[in-house]
């Protein structure tokens, strides 16, 4: 109720202001509809709940974000325990395999790029082997080595040619492949 | 607290309501101060509670009134004011949610409906101070504690809005005679 120490300060006409005032705003407020009352209570239970949750709150809050981020931790270090106790060669494959995966398309490019260049030097080196007869007369020949005539031009026994092979592929830094030619 | 809440939430969110001129910033305003008094104070003499529920209430109207005229500044020019067209766009919002309900529409005097206005009206503070005296009875001392003012501020608003009032009646009563 208003304090009467406040109302004797004021006049008659004030008070009866203070009254329909009074009597207006609890009118207004007795006749709330349905769904405004059913929103009030909502919001009430929604202020208790929040306070009436079990006393480790905080720590159950605390615990839903810390146990994630320790099982990602527990994750981590069960990969680096079993990479670290890789030998040295697996551990290196993975870790270039976890690279390349790093890198994402840029290093799907980089090596397409190289395997494109690895086939055109194979195709270089492949066409090379098929004329290999001539590769080895004309090393031999600006080595000045070369005192026989060209392969075509007389008969060649098999261990001259394997010979001549063998030092092709050194003058070239290929790997070595055994190459048979039937000579008919 | 439950009772106390329930106690006090109708009249909160007139309050609130009539401060902020829409419904729903008043029940989120009135749902701010309920979860605020029970997260901090509730561990308060119960005594305490009514005081400090109303200073959070009316400390959350006037940031929403802070908010509100903090956009208008900027954003003013490019929404229109439908308020200002119509000055009874405030009666028929509040109204809206009772127009279905006939013991509303019965109960509903037209003394009551002018009041409402009038008290829509009055600046901010002024409504604070007549409605938290007036009508939830707090005496100066805990009106100044709810509006964070002093109690000659408390006085002076409500004697202001008391004389408002009593100027907005009177015209009228002159009109109806």
């Amino acid at each position: 109720m208003i304090d009467d120490k406040s109302l004797n300060n004021e006049n008659l006409s004030d008070e009866k202001i203070v009254e329909r005032a009074q009597h207006a705003l609890d009118e207004s407020i007795e006749h709330l509809d349905g769904h405004t009352l059913s929103r009030l209570n909502q919001a009430r239970q929604a202020a208790l709940s929040a306070n009436t949750a079990p006393s480790g709150d905080a720590s159950w809050r605390n615990w839903q974000v810390w146990s994630p981020m320790a099982g990602a931790c527990a994750v981590f270090m069960v990969v680096v325990y079993n990479l670290w106790s890789l030998p040295e060669g697996q551990q290196q494959a993975l870790l270039n395999l976890a690279s390349i995966e790093a890198i994402g398309v840029h290093a799907t490019e980089e090596s397409t790029l190289v395997g494109d260049q690895a086939l055109i030097q194979d195709t270089i080196a492949f066409e090379m082997l098929q004329d290999l007869e001539f590769v080895e007369w004309l090393e031999m020949e600006e080595a000045g080595l070369n005192n026989e005539p060209l392969p075509s031009e007389g008969l060649i026994d098999e261990a001259q040619l394997d010979r001549q092979a063998k030092h092709t592929y050194s003058v070239l830094d290929l790997p070595e492949i055994k190459v048979t030619i039937n000579v008919s | 607290m439950e009772q106390f809440l329930a106690s006090v939430e109708k009249k909160a969110f007139r309050m609130a309501e009539i401060s902020t001129k829409n419904a729903d910033d008043a029940f989120d305003i009135v749902q701010d101060a309920m979860m605020k008094l029970v997260q901090k104070y509730s561990d308060k003499p119960r005594d305490e509670w009514a005081p400090l529920f109303y200073r959070i209430l009316q400390s959350r109207i006037t940031d929403f009134h802070r908010h509100s005229s903090r956009q208008k500044r900027w954003l003013g020019w490019l929404v229109k004011d439908e308020e200002s067209d119509s000055p009874d766009g405030y009666l028929d919002k509040v109204a809206g949610h009772q127009q279905n309900d006939p013991d509303h529409l019965l109960g509903l005097a037209q003394e009551t409906t002018q009041l409402v206005e009038h008290l829509k009206a009055l600046p901010n503070r002024q409504q604070q101070a007549f409605m938290l005296r007036a009508w939830q009875g707090f005496d100066t001392k805990e009106t100044a504690k709810a509006m964070s003012c002093s109690e000659g501020s408390v006085k002076t608003h409500y004697s202001r809005a008391i004389h408002k009032l009593k100027l907005k009646l009177t015209e009228d009563e002159v009109a109806v005679s």
